[in-house]
């Protein structure tokens, strides 16, 4: 922008801001700040995510109200110092009306004071940071994926109840890793299962047979493990190579198995358990059409396309019954809390006390032609404890 | 511990040990000669691997594909070292920096690539259905692909300690990784022996990929956790030494192997105190030279 043009642009704005206050005007566009990693490790995640963000933007329309809106793009790389300069970008030289962001739990703890200083409002499709519903919530931040307890605890009651009473722990070696173990391991003690070992591999871990003797000496009737990406592929078919699978079952939050991964795993993942708010094979009406939505954008569907699109279906949802207008917060997040969205992964709302999401918890196992999650039980409204110190 | 249990961690450790031995020969033959850390070392392991996965999935043939990714990457190899690196060290004789910086930078090329020709996505390499399944050795029962990526990659590592140790061409390279000036001087045609060495490393590189990557699974980024652990193991074996890196990589397959069984809190940490041992015991490592120009 040159000099004349800053100036004019300026001008024309004080003026228009003076004429009609605090009214939005038609033709000034909403400003959407999207902030997800779209390259290095979890590039395929970022991508995926915004690709069901605009999904429910395209089904939105290109204006809301008759107002038009623009999305700023910005890449997090999956790194917090990264997120951080770029949440400052979005907020202080975009001047974004709204921030979707992001995936890893260690960027979304670094852009949370930022955003929540600028009083923007915040919705976080994927990153399952448990801060974000405890000590660290806040009034403007909604999440529409999932807790790390979420992802974790309710695992221990029901592998007590169908898998057995001796449980192995294997989790990768940080943060989200020994939550959920955590999580599991109180839940399934306290449902009156015993954990009989533990073991921690580091992440980016490729070779995971060393581990496995140690498995086996404590005979555990299954492992609750937790790995994503490459590691879970290695994980998973070292697993059946030793030919533990049989014998001792497996089950994990969604990534262990999720589809960015199980095309790799291939047959050593069969009959692999594990849970997520979303599986691609649910079968409802309003599933059915979102399958067939991402297959027609080029994509399969999976729960990082399910959480970005139902981002988009809160905010243009809650921007329609506001005729456009961002300004009024307040507003915005009332409608937000109240809405009842309708969700390829069925009902979906939010927990009045932390924002968090309140959905179904699905159960699958892995089976086979074509190689996919079936469903065998749903844990009904599954919600995160809202007594961790939560004040909005 | 049990016999079996001892047993199998051995197995496990040898296994990773001998195809880290394939990974680091070219690290450290390419640092002897040439002074040069080959940061592309890792990309050239991950190209391997997918170029076996080309052929495979074209030609539905997990042996082809091993067959051709090791020479094919080897070409590479060769033609980075005649075109890129030769180049450059002739214009700059004396500095360390600039190879650095273009293996560096072929590295962060060569994993570009990867990402536009295949995607970022995380793909397999299928095994044969011939190595899937177990086998039972006496009595301990061992997945059948790790037998063969055992033997297989043994089988490649005694080859070239064959070549190094037993020829002419061997006589060669060692006379040259300990002093490139004077075997030059001696009539050792050093240049035309860097480009077989750089050549060499680079096949051994792609075809422990290629086997590696069909027991875990290949992305861009695969190389850069296996050439750490290489980059260990020459470093303890002493770098540039082609039988430390053979003893280093099978050392650091067994401690790695045993650390997680014998000391599961503390087996991370393990395998860099083994290396700060070596190395306040003997500064250049087991077999380094004690002092190099």
């Amino acid at each position: 922008m040159n000099r004349r043009r800053f100036i004019t642009t300026t001008a024309a704005a004080g003026l228009g801001a003076g004429l009609f206050p605090g009214a939005p005007r038609a033709a000034d566009p909403i400003k959407i700040g999207v902030l997800l990693p779209f390259s290095k490790a979890f590039a395929v995640l970022g991508e995926n995510t915004f690709a069901g963000f605009m999904l429910g933007a395209k089904e939105a329309g290109p204006t809301i109200a008759g107002r038009p809106y623009t999305i700023v793009k910005e890449d997090d790389t999956a790194d917090p110092s990264v997120g951080l300069s770029k949440v400052r970008k979005l907020i202080d030289k975009d001047e974004v009306d709204v921030i979707v962001g992001t995936v890893h739990s260690g960027v979304a703890a670094a852009i949370r004071n930022p955003i929540v200083d600028a009083k923007k409002l915040w919705l976080n499709p994927i990153a399952t940071n448990d801060l974000l519903a405890e000590q660290g919530c806040s009034r403007y931040h909604f999440r529409f994926s999932n807790s790390a307890w979420q992802s974790a605890a309710p695992l221990g009651p029901w592998a007590k109840a169908k898998l057995g009473d001796r449980a192995y722990i294997c989790v990768f070696n940080f943060a989200f890793g020994q939550q959920s173990a955590a999580h599991f391991k109180k839940a399934f003690t306290e449902a009156g299962g015993t954990v009989v070992g533990e073991s921690f591999p580091p992440f980016n871990n490729t070779n995971y047979a060393p581990y496995f003797p140690a498995i086996k000496d404590a005979k555990p009737q299954f492992v609750f493990a937790n790995f994503a990406g490459a590691d879970a592929v290695a994980f998973i078919k070292q697993y059946a190579d030793f030919g533990l699978k049989g014998p001792i079952k497996v089950i994990g939050p969604s990534n262990l198995v999720s589809e960015d991964v199980l095309s790799a795993q291939g047959d050593a993942a069969l009959g692999v358990y594990s849970n997520s708010y979303y599986t691609p094979s649910y079968d409802i009406p309003k599933n059915r059409a979102f399958v067939k939505a991402c297959k027609d954008a080029g994509k399969e569907a999976d729960h990082f396309l399910c959480a970005g699109y139902d981002a988009a279906q809160a905010l243009f949802g809650a921007l329609r019954e506001t005729k456009g207008d961002v300004a009024n917060k307040e507003r915005l997040i009332q409608i937000i809390t109240d809405m009842r969205i309708d969700s390829p992964r069925g009902p979906l709302r939010f927990d009045p006390k932390n924002h968090n999401p309140i959905s179904d918890i699905h159960l699958r196992t892995v089976q086979a032609g074509p190689l996919r999650h079936v469903v065998v039980d749903v844990l009904k409204d599954v919600k995160h404890p809202d007594n961790m110190g939560c004040v909005l | 511990m049990s016999l079996e249990a001892i047993l199998t961690q051995l197995l496990m450790g040898l296994t990773v040990g001998v195809n880290l031995v394939l990974v680091a020969t070219g690290l450290t033959l390419v640092f002897g000669m040439m002074g040069v850390i080959n940061f592309a070392h890792s990309a050239l392991f991950m190209l391997g691997a997918y170029a076996a996965l080309m052929v495979s999935s074209r030609l539905g043939s997990f042996w082809l594909g091993l067959a051709v990714a090791p020479p094919a990457i080897a070409l590479l190899g060769a033609a980075v070292e005649r075109w890129l690196l030769r180049p450059l060290r002739a214009r700059y004789p004396l500095s360390h920096l600039l190879p650095l910086l273009l293996t560096f930078g072929l590295s962060l090329f060569f994993e570009g690539s990867a990402k536009v020709l295949w995607g970022a996505d995380i793909v397999s390499l299928d095994k044969p259905a011939l190595l899937g399944g177990a086998l039972a050795l006496g009595r301990v029962t061992f997945p059948t692909y790790w037998l063969f990526a055992l033997v297989a990659a043994a089988v490649l590592a005694v080859g070239v300690w064959l070549v190094v140790e037993r020829t002419s061409l061997g006589l060669s390279i060692r006379a040259a990784t300990q002093d490139p000036m004077m075997a030059a001087v001696l009539g050792v045609d050093t240049q035309r022996l860097n480009t077989v060495v750089f050549a060499l490393g680079s096949g051994l590189a792609a075809a422990a990929g290629v086997i590696l990557g069909a027991m875990t699974s290949l992305s861009p980024q695969m190389g850069a956790g296996i050439v750490l652990d290489a980059f260990i193991a020459i470093v303890i074996g002493g770098l540039g030494s082609f039988t430390g890196a053979i003893v280093g990589s099978l050392l650091l397959g067994q401690v790695q192997s045993f650390g997680v069984a014998l000391l599961p809190a503390f087996h991370t940490p393990l395998v860099f105190l083994v290396m700060a041992v070596v190395l306040v015991l003997r500064p250049s490592g087991l077999f380094g030279a004690a002092e190099r120009r």
